[in-house]
């Protein structure tokens, strides 16, 4: 009987984390890749709503890391997916309350931040993708009559928040932020 | 919190850890209990210093917190399992259980409520403490100092803004001439660092910056694409931007409205850095404000944190103080459960127990103590094992003697019921005496008539408890009478009280039948010897006379001489005879042994006396499967010689004399015998005769030496038989002769058959 209670226990842990329906979660809006030689080239633009939770805590000065994970995968009928190469592009929204400015940091060389007069304009430009490479190193062959697929996924850091809010955003529906992971054709460039 | 026990292994004897942990632990000694303790204890105290000081541990704070929650629910989940199996085994009624659940229960008590209420009080102040450490004041102070901040630079960007007009009124209307010098000459008048004219696609038209013309080529800072499109747009747009570590720029974007229609439209950016100081002083403000409002906005999280740290330390505590409680629990019961069950034991009778000895306290020595006195027990128990052995084998030995001994053992308890007797007893007095235990000698009167002398005797000299006496008893029975010598001895009793009797007897019937032959011998003897002497003389001496005087006497004299000489010498002959018979008799014969069988014997001399004119009928039962008989064929002979005799001389004034002779084998436990029976109708014996029938010179007959029956008795004996007579009730003799039968030799005689 014990034990069963605490399978029921372990279940719940399990199970709470689930999002709840929540109408403004990330998601991806628009994407197009393409696979020259060995080059990826990925546009994408997300959609990265906030909600007021997330919009006071960042007016009081939190910085919000969004991370955008980018990756090439081979398709495979006969097992999960291999991962051909991967990057994870971090954005760190912060607000500056004396010029009431949002700095977008991550995109810019020697760690330069963007400034923008709304949080609207600075979520529109961490969530965007414009021609972003990625060489492709992995020392396999990129075969010709594979298929392969760009992942995409963008989600918002919790790890990256102060400590002491963690807790209560791993607890909270609210901050947790994330497209899950999404599959996109290439298109290949026929050489 | 921690405890460190290198104590037993852990008390949970539920699968969850599994086996290999538990082995592990068994073999290392080190309590799973003490291990958790620990590990939480770590990762509290990481968690803590986390919660205090987020450079330490912060990464892992997420984990850590993970980890504790882990720890705890895995402590709960040990303590769940013992406390169910607790109150299983006390539902199950087992020994200790309950005196474990009470003693745990009080642990509990005494560990919950100081842990509890300091938990409470101490998150109550820290709440209260963290939200004392805000101070409107502060806030205030700090919103002022933006405020100012902010009017400084709006007041600076106002004047950036207004330049800007200028110069874009000014762009315009020296449009023809070249426009880098235009845009130096411009930047120069109006000393600001950076201008830059885009043309309406955002593409870089002509830009002058401060240090290119000190000859450092620049590349122009583009604005934003939505400020641009603000800006093309025909509106302006004043910013301030920080600019690297602790500068701030302000960054103005004014349209360049041509004059001609249709022609598009530029956009001039100003861009100018705050002086440095100015710039500081700002990037301090704006850092001090947004570190104020960030620990402001996080004091919930920080109570939220510090709660949770509290209140897993303070939960892992009490569980760790609740598994220790099981634990210290079951230790303090288990010797007293052990004496308990030891107790337990020993009331059974088991006296092996052995109880594992506590270190060092008051139950050290108490089960110490018990197991002295177990010891003590066992060892004493052994002894009296012992002794009651040695007892029993006295006993069997002492029965084994009276049982092979010969004579009748008899005891008797002080109130004279029968207790021991051996075999021979059972032998002698031919009664079964199993049924006769616990009873009174009065018993073996009633049931068996022929002993109630024997009974009577012996009643009577219990009751006159001497200490020894000793008499001889007459038994009359059948097979003659008996002697019995009995000789008896007070046992001695506990307490100096009487002890009961213990009676001897043998049968010494044959032992004075023996002494009494042998006295008759003896006198046979002696008088055969005595009488023999002068015999020869005196017929010597008549023969003489007659031979001297026969001549010289006249006829008359000499006839009377003849016959009294002749007389003389024919009794001393006759006298001669009856003293040879005597010394033969007397004399012991030598036995000439051989196989005879018996029915042939009776019927060859039977045969004799039927051939002479003889009145008596004989009639003959004779077994055919008689087995033969070891023995002196010619003194058997004799034997049946005197017995026939004897019958027909005692029948001759008996009408219708008749006979019978029976022959049978007959199997008793001490032997084989075969049984020669002889009867007639004749007047049978007297009861003053029958007692010394067989004694030589007793005789009813006018004729005859007196020893025929003698004589029979004496060979019957010779060859290990019994004889006895009898008389029948309705006039009559008896004679019963049983001859032991050699086995031995009676065993081949079938194997030849076959």
């Amino acid at each position: 009987m014990l034990i069963r209670l605490l399978a029921t226990l372990l279940l719940t842990l399990t199970l709470l984390p689930a999002p709840r329906a929540d109408a403004a979660n990330f998601s991806v809006k628009s994407v197009q890749s393409t696979l020259d030689n060995r080059v990826l080239h990925v546009n994408a633009r997300f959609e990265l709503p906030v909600n007021p939770r997330i919009e006071e805590a960042l007016s009081k000065g939190i910085p919000i890391d969004v991370v955008i994970d980018v990756g090439m995968a081979k398709k495979r009928w006969w097992w999960w997916n291999r991962v051909i190469t991967d990057r994870i592009l971090r954005r760190r929204i912060q607000f500056h309350a004396l010029s009431r400015q949002y700095l977008v940091s991550g995109l810019l060389e020697n760690d330069a931040s963007e400034s923008f007069g709304s949080l609207g304009q600075a979520l529109v430009y961490a969530g965007t993708l414009d021609q972003y490479r990625i060489v492709i190193t992995a020392k396999k062959e990129i075969e010709a009559d594979a298929r392969y697929l760009l992942v995409l996924r963008a989600r918002l850091d919790i790890e990256a928040l102060p400590m002491l809010m963690r807790p209560l955003a791993y607890a909270t529906p609210s901050w947790r932020r994330s497209t899950g992971w999404t599959e996109w054709p290439i298109e290949r460039v026929q050489p | 919190m921690a405890e460190v026990r290198s104590a037993k292994p852990s008390v949970n004897e539920a699968s969850f850890p599994g086996q290999t942990l538990r082995r592990f632990f068994r073999l290392t000694h080190v309590s799973p209990l003490a291990v958790l303790s620990v590990l939480l204890a770590i990762s509290l105290g990481m968690m803590s210093a986390a919660t205090q000081n987020s450079a330490l541990f912060g990464d892992l704070y997420s984990l850590l917190l993970l980890l504790n929650i882990l720890g705890v629910v895995l402590l709960l989940t040990l303590i769940g399992l013992s406390v169910s199996k607790l109150f299983r085994q006390f539902r199950a009624r087992v020994m200790g259980s309950r005196l474990t659940l009470r003693l745990f229960g009080l642990f509990v008590l005494l560990s919950v409520v100081p842990v509890a209420v300091v938990y409470l009080f101490s998150v109550q102040a820290f709440n209260r403490g963290i939200d004392n450490w805000f101070d409107v004041r502060i806030e205030q102070a700090l919103d002022s100092a933006l405020a100012l901040g902010r009017t400084a630079l709006d007041t600076t960007k106002e004047d950036l803004t207004r330049k800007a007009r200028d110069m874009a009124a000014e762009l315009d209307n020296s449009s023809r001439r070249g426009l880098l010098p235009t845009l130096n000459a411009l930047r120069e008048q109006h000393g600001v660092f950076e201008l830059t004219l885009f043309n309406q696609d955002g593409k870089v038209v002509s830009s002058s910056t401060q240090g290119a013309v000190r000859g450092k080529s620049v590349v122009p800072d583009r604005p934003g694409e939505t400020v641009f499109t603000q800006a093309r747009r025909g509106e302006v747009y004043a910013g301030i931007e920080p600019l690297g570590e602790s500068g701030l720029q302000l960054r103005v974007l004014v349209p360049v409205i041509p004059r001609a229609v249709g022609a598009p439209v530029r956009v001039l950016q100003v861009l100018e850095p705050l002086p440095e100081r100015y710039a500081r002083l700002g990037q301090n403000v704006q850092a001090a404000f947004a570190e104020y409002e960030k620990i402001f906005y996080l004091r919930g999280p920080l109570k939220f944190g510090f709660t949770l740290t509290l209140s897993l330390v303070a939960l892992s505590t009490l569980l760790l103080a609740v598994w220790a409680a099981i634990f210290a629990a079951r230790k303090l019961v288990t010797p007293i459960r052990d004496l308990a069950e030891g107790t337990r034991a020993v009331a059974r009778g088991d006296y092996s127990q052995q109880l594992p000895v506590p270190v060092g306290d008051e139950l050290g020595i108490l089960v110490q103590s018990f197991n002295v006195m177990t010891r003590r027990i066992r060892r004493a128990q052994g002894e009296i094992t012992r002794g009651q052995r040695e007892a029993e084998i006295q006993r069997t030995y002492l029965e084994t003697v009276l049982t092979h001994l010969s004579s009748g053992v008899l005891s008797f308890d002080p109130r004279g019921h029968l207790r021991t007797h051996n075999a021979a007893a059972h032998q002698i007095l031919g009664v079964d005496l199993v049924s006769g235990e616990g009873k009174t000698l009065a018993w073996l009167a009633d049931a068996h008539p022929g002993l109630a002398p024997f009974g009577d005797t012996l009643r009577e000299l219990l009751r006159r408890a001497q200490t020894e006496w000793q008499a001889e008893i007459t038994l009359p029975g059948g097979a003659g009478r008996r002697v019995l010598m009995v000789r008896g001895t007070r046992l001695p009793g506990l307490h100096g009280r009487t002890g009961g009797h213990v009676v001897v007897f043998d049968d010494i019937t044959a032992l004075i039948q023996a002494q009494r032959d042998a006295a008759w011998g003896e006198v046979a003897r002696r008088l055969a010897h005595e009488i023999k002497n002068p015999l020869t003389p005196i017929q010597l001496s008549a023969e003489r006379i007659r031979h001297k005087c026969m001549d010289g006497l006249p006829e008359r004299e000499r006839a009377t001489l003849d016959r009294a000489t002749h007389t003389i010498v024919q009794q001393v002959e006759a006298m001669k005879a009856m003293v040879n018979a005597f010394s033969e008799y007397a004399r012991p014969a030598p036995l000439h042994i051989q196989s005879v069988n018996l029915n042939q014997l009776v019927q060859d001399v039977v045969e004799l006396y039927k051939s002479r004119a003889n009145p008596v009928r004989y009639q003959l039962h004779l077994d055919a499967a008689l087995p033969v008989l070891q023995a002196d064929l010619g003194q058997l002979r004799q034997v049946l010689h005197n017995l026939l005799l004897n019958a027909t001389d005692a029948l001759a004034a008996t009408d219708n004399p008749a006979m019978e002779i029976t022959t049978r084998c007959v199997d008793e436990p001490h032997g084989r015998f075969v049984e020669l029976y002889v009867r007639d109708n004749g007047p049978g014996f007297a009861p003053s005769v029958l007692d010394h029938l067989f004694e030589p010179y007793v005789t009813t007959k006018d004729k005859g030496t007196g020893l025929g029956l003698a004589i029979v008795k004496k060979v019957v004996e010779e060859h290990n038989g019994t004889l006895w007579a009898g008389s029948l009730k309705d006039g009559g003799a008896t004679f019963t002769i049983r001859l032991p039968v050699d086995e031995v030799r009676a065993t081949p005689a079938r194997e030849k058959n076959a």
